[in-house]
């Protein structure tokens, strides 16, 4: 049950929604409410103002020859629909078609609430730091880009600040994506993702590269990456290595302490490479 | 499973309902949401509660300064311990300890008084205009405490210079138990093959979708108190808060409404039904508790550790059995939950021929909630003890388990048999059973397909799980017992009610007992009304445990439709100037042997109207209460000092095939299968619906399912992210096999069909990690296998 009384806005533009923010200190913007609402309900939180972002008009998704561009308010409905993101970004696509929850959830959840919910042990920090994603951010006086590597500095804290809002998400895509593979450890249907491995050939055709991102596995998403050259599926297990050594502070939580993640990062690091890698190019 | 929708015989003359699948009654009134539960039965002027718990597992309350939320917005009252302690007393135990320990004081009382036993028992509460406001102030009420020193294990209950969970006590041991029979310690000095294993389960919890509501309702005028709630007991619940309360019993009503899955968590004994009664009382109004998820998970239970040893012969006879375990059951307030691990000393040896066994039991307080009863109740555990015995053995002969399994079996023509624990099984062909569950499984080709698919990354394990579930509980000194009662009606324009002590906790049972009832009176089971959950319109009973809704409410309800047929055929002879004896009832109507016929309307009307002539020769009016009294059930020790408190023993085999991931631990189900016996069913399809529950809860318990603290005492499995039950999309379609073999000790030939499936189910999926994890299986002694401890134990094999 909702303890506190807050105030709620639902603005209409972006100019209202960024004056909002620089006024009041304490205020949570409400995506698709998944994680929002529940926080609310269990205590969790105690805002001061909740702000609805969902008459901002930010659920569109773009593409041109260069970039997917999803709107902050794009659900995992919409992006389970989209032809840009399955053929654009396979990576994502098979992300999406992995968020369990049904449709009660992909019809609400948004991507950009959950990038910017910043949650170790979910899909989005690693899948979005895999595709070398850029995170539009708007504030009352401007607005501004800020690369994954940036963007996600530490569980649940990311590089948006009060008075911001995310307004899009800016994919860098190629114009033939190349093969990708998006794993997933879970205990059961309802776990929380424990480690994701996101893997993908990026790079200009002229020099295509390796990139690895596991997710869950640490505080902030773990990126390697490696000229593709003549890499093969033989390779894997040492690029697993390589990677896994990356990470420095294990996270953990309630379904796997301390330990855990660092052993099976290595085996779903190595499964993403292997299938990648064995991918004929 | 075909579910035969009101079928009828073509002449629709259908003598007898039982063992059709009749759709639910209530079923579309569930599905199209138009069932009311508590909480949706609030009125709209009702005060709300919430409660502040305590953070520590055991502390002295220093003050609590309520000035600061008494100013906050809806703010009615605050009430502490000390308040609560001057306006009630604390509540009786369901079922109170023996001599010689029966004044030992259990944490009765609805708000701690002092000291607060256990993280998240309530020190206070606060009552507010809205539920918002009530639960904002409880989290802002100002509770000092000084943290106390605090029992978290078993083991240090029992050690030396422990400190004593329950004041008053000498000790915090809280029961015992020895099961003995032959000589064991002969049998495993001359065995050919002793094998040891350890189980430790960790605790778990039903966690009903629905969590704890009530509503209590004072009336001033009439001195009375009407509490609805998540009840399945309500007579027990009358007694206890009318007890608690200074009421006389029949001022006080308890009503239960459709429930939203039960599973023994809503048995009688959580304090919060007094506490309602109590507010409601004190300001004039009526006063709501809503427990919210991470309070609900707080009800933890079967955390047990067993360490057993299993003696065979070479070709894996089991010669002997024996099993030490203590349970760690918390606090003891007035619920039952805590008497859960003495019903798991009685099931051994369960379904197999073993001559010398002994079991010692040892329940244990520590300063944790109080365990709240689960479906298995204790039963489960007892059964994933004996098949993992089963198991390790077999593996140690290098026998396949299967095989092992039937070598030992109770043969089926030396049933009745009492087992070491007094308890008289009934009947049963468990040969056929397995033999009929490998051929459903499929058991050669699965172990062919393992065979196969053995690589690096994963393992497939197979395993089976024998179940036998004592059910039918009649405990002497429990409230109430061993019997059932069901009033039935006829009212002058025809209609049948049939009123019962048992109540449904949203599993179908009124359908079955509608069957019941409409067999005897040849009428449609729709034409049958159930009445249930209400004290002021039922006879005493038990309500929801041991399966007791059809296996006594049915037989019950059986009886007075009998009693009511004999009225009506008196009638029906007067009219139809025929014998009574020889009237027939079918299709709605009373037929005479010459051809003549009336229908049952007008013959209840004729009754009614014409009592010297339609009515004469009966006692008007067309009613029947009538009892069921267990049978089977010995309340005389027998020559091992035992007593007999359970009448019915339904059992069921599974097998599981599971896929464990090498790399991670991770586990998937692939296939169950089970095949069950429940003597006579009524209704197949709630049977069948009933026992796939069970088993998803098995498997549940078996591999993710477990109640988690901090350090410092406090719930981390508090929501539905944590505590991870499992998913539709985590199991198999669940293949179930009927067999039936009708108990005679029933008058209908039926056995408890409410539990089996999950002790079953648990032993199948924990003895299918084992397979998979080959002979480093040993170090598996965690209950429930999640994916860090399976792969700890991989790295160990490494």
């Amino acid at each position: 049950m909702i303890r506190s009384r807050y105030r709620f806005a639902r603005p209409a533009t972006l100019e209202e929604a960024t004056a909002l923010l620089a006024a009041e200190g304490g205020a949570k913007v409400l995506g698709g409410g998944s994680v929002l609402v529940p926080a609310l309900s269990a205590g969790l939180e105690d805002p001061g103002l909740v702000l609805d972002s969902g008459r901002l008009g930010l659920n569109r998704i773009e593409a041109t020859d260069r970039a997917v561009t999803i709107g902050a308010g794009a659900t995992y409905a919409a992006l389970g629909a989209s032809e840009a993101v399955r053929t654009r970004v396979p990576l994502l696509a098979a992300m999406v078609a992995e968020v369990t929850g049904g449709p009660g959830l992909w019809n609400l959840a948004t991507l950009g609430g959950a990038a910017c919910h910043a949650n170790p042990a979910s899909d989005a920090p690693g899948c979005l730091s895999a595709l070398d994603a850029q995170f539009r951010l708007a504030c009352a006086t401007g607005s501004r880009l800020v690369p994954a590597a940036d963007f996600f500095r530490a569980p649940f804290l990311t590089a948006r600040r009060p008075d911001e809002i995310l307004t899009a998400i800016v994919l860098p895509v190629a114009a033939r994506p190349g093969p990708s593979r998006y794993l997933k450890l879970k205990h059961a249907a309802s776990s929380w993702p424990i480690v994701t491995a996101s893997c993908l050939v990026a790079g200009g055709p002229g020099a295509p590269r390796l990139r690895l991102c596991l997710g869950g596995a640490a505080p902030v998403p773990v990126v390697a990456e490696w000229p593709l050259g003549s890499l093969g599926p033989e390779d894997a297990a040492r690029l697993a290595a390589d990677a896994c050594g990356r990470i420095e502070t294990e996270w953990t939580d309630e379904l796997a302490g301390p330990g855990y993640r660092r052993s099976v990062a290595v085996t779903m690091a190595a499964r993403a490479l292997r299938s990648v890698l064995e991918t004929p190019r | 499973m075909d579910a035969t929708t009101f079928a009828e015989g073509a002449d629709g003359t259908a003598e007898t309902w039982i063992g059709r699948s009749v759709a639910r009654l209530d079923g579309h009134a569930y599905t199209a949401g138009r069932v009311r539960y508590t909480a949706d039965l609030i009125p709209a002027d009702a005060l709300h509660v919430a409660l502040a718990r305590s953070p520590h597992a055991h502390a002295r309350i220093v003050s609590i300064d309520a000035d600061a939320v008494r100013g906050m917005p809806g703010i009615v009252a605050v009430v502490d311990g000390a308040e609560a302690g001057r306006l009630c007393t604390p509540m009786p135990m369901a079922l109170p300890f023996r001599p010689p320990h029966a004044d030992r004081a259990i944490l009765g009382r609805c708000l701690a008084d002092s000291i607060a036993h256990f993280a998240g028992q309530p020190v206070a509460a606060v009552v507010a205009e809205s539920q918002h406001e009530a639960e904002a102030a409880a989290d802002r009420l100002a509770v000092r405490y000084e943290v106390l020193r605090a029992v978290r294990s078993a083991d240090e209950a029992l050690g030396e210079a422990a400190p004593i969970v329950h004041p008053g006590w000498d000790s915090n041991v809280v029961a015992s138990d020895r099961v003995t029979a032959g000589d064991p310690a002969g049998a495993f000095r001359l065995a050919a093959r002793v094998v040891h294993g350890e189980i430790a389960v960790r605790p778990s919890t039903a966690a009903p979708i629905e969590p704890l509501c009530y509503l209590g309702a004072w009336d001033e005028r009439l001195g009375r108190l009407t509490l609805t709630g998540t009840l399945q007991n309500p007579h027990t619940t009358r007694w206890q808060v009318a007890a608690s309360l200074g009421l006389r019993e029949t001022d006080v009503r308890v009503v239960a409404p459709a429930a939203g899955g039960a599973f023994g968590f809503k048995m009688a004994g959580h304090t919060e039904e007094v506490l309602v009664g109590l507010l409601s009382r004190r300001l004039g109004r009526p006063v709501a508790y809503v427990e919210n998820r991470r309070d609900t998970m707080r009800g933890h239970c079967r955390e047990q550790t067993h360490r057993f040893a299993i003696a065979g012969d070479a070709d894996g006879r089991i010669l002997a059995f024996r099993d030490s375990f203590v349970a760690d059951v918390g606090t003891i307030g007035p619920g039952n939950g805590w008497t859960m691990p003495l019903i798991t000393a009685t099931v051994f040896p369960t379904v197999y021929d073993v001559p010398d066994i002994e079991v010692d039991a040892t329940l244990v307080a520590t300063n944790k909630a109080p365990w709240q009863p689960v479906r298995g109740y204790g039963k489960e555990i007892a059964n994933l003890v004996m098949e993992r015995a089963v198991d390790l053995l077999a593996g140690a002969l290098g026998l396949d388990p299967a095989a092992v399994r039937a070598r030992n079996l109770v043969p089926s023509k030396a049933l009745p048999r009492r087992l070491p624990s007094g308890l008289n099984v009934d009947s049963g062909d468990y040969s056929e059973a397995l033999a009929r569950l490998r051929a459903l499984f499929g058991y050669e080709s699965w172990r062919e397909r393992q065979a196969e698919a053995r690589s690096r990354e994963t393992r497939i394990g197979i395993g089976i799980g024998f179940e036998l579930t004592p059910e039918g509980g009649a405990r002497p000194g429990a409230f109430p017992s061993g019997f059932e009662t069901a009033s039935i009606r006829m009212s002058p324009t025809g209609d049948v009610q049939v009123a019962l002590g048992v109540t449904s906790p949203g599993s179908g049972n009124e359908t079955g007992i509608a069957q019941l009832v409409a067999g005897v009176l040849g009428l449609r089971p729709e034409a049958i009304r159930v009445v249930q959950g209400d004290t002021d319109a039922v006879p005493v009973g038990t309500g929801n445990a041991s399966s007791r809704a059809l296996l006594y409410g049915g037989a019950a309800a059986h009886l007075a439709a009998s009693d009511l047929r004999a009225k009506l055929a008196v009638c029906a002879g007067n009219v139809l100037q025929a014998r009574a004896e020889d009237i027939r009832f079918a299709g709605g109507r009373a037929h005479a042997p010459g051809g003549g016929s009336i229908g049952l309307a007008a013959l209840a009307l004729g009754a009614h109207t014409h009592p010297f002539t339609v009515g004469d020769g009966i006692e008007l009016p067309l009613e029947a209460t009538r009892s069921y009294r267990a049978r089977n059930v010995r309340v005389t020790p027998d020559e091992a000092g035992r007593i007999a408190t359970y009448s019915s023993f339904p059992y069921s085999v599974h097998a599981a095939a599971i896929e464990l991931d090498r790399g991670t631990g991770r586990v998937a189900v692939l296939d169950v299968a089970a095949v069950h016996d429940c003597g006579v069913m009524v209704n197949p399809a709630l049977v069948t619906g009933q026992i796939r529950g069970a088993i998803a809860m098995g498997i549940g318990a078996a591999l993710w399912e477990e109640t988690t603290y901090a350090e410092d005492g406090r719930l981390t499995s508090d929501r539905f992210k944590t505590y991870l039950l499992p998913r539709a999309t985590d199991l198999p379609p669940i293949r179930v096999g009927h067999m039936s073999t009708p108990s005679p000790f029933h008058p209908l030939g039926m056995k408890g069909g409410g539990e089996s499936g999950l002790g079953g189910a648990l032993a199948a999926m924990t003895n299918a990690v084992c397979d998979a994890l080959g002979p480093v299986s040993r170090r598996l002694v965690t209950v429930p296998a999640t994916p860090p401890r399976l792969l700890a134990i991989l790295a160990e094999e490494a």
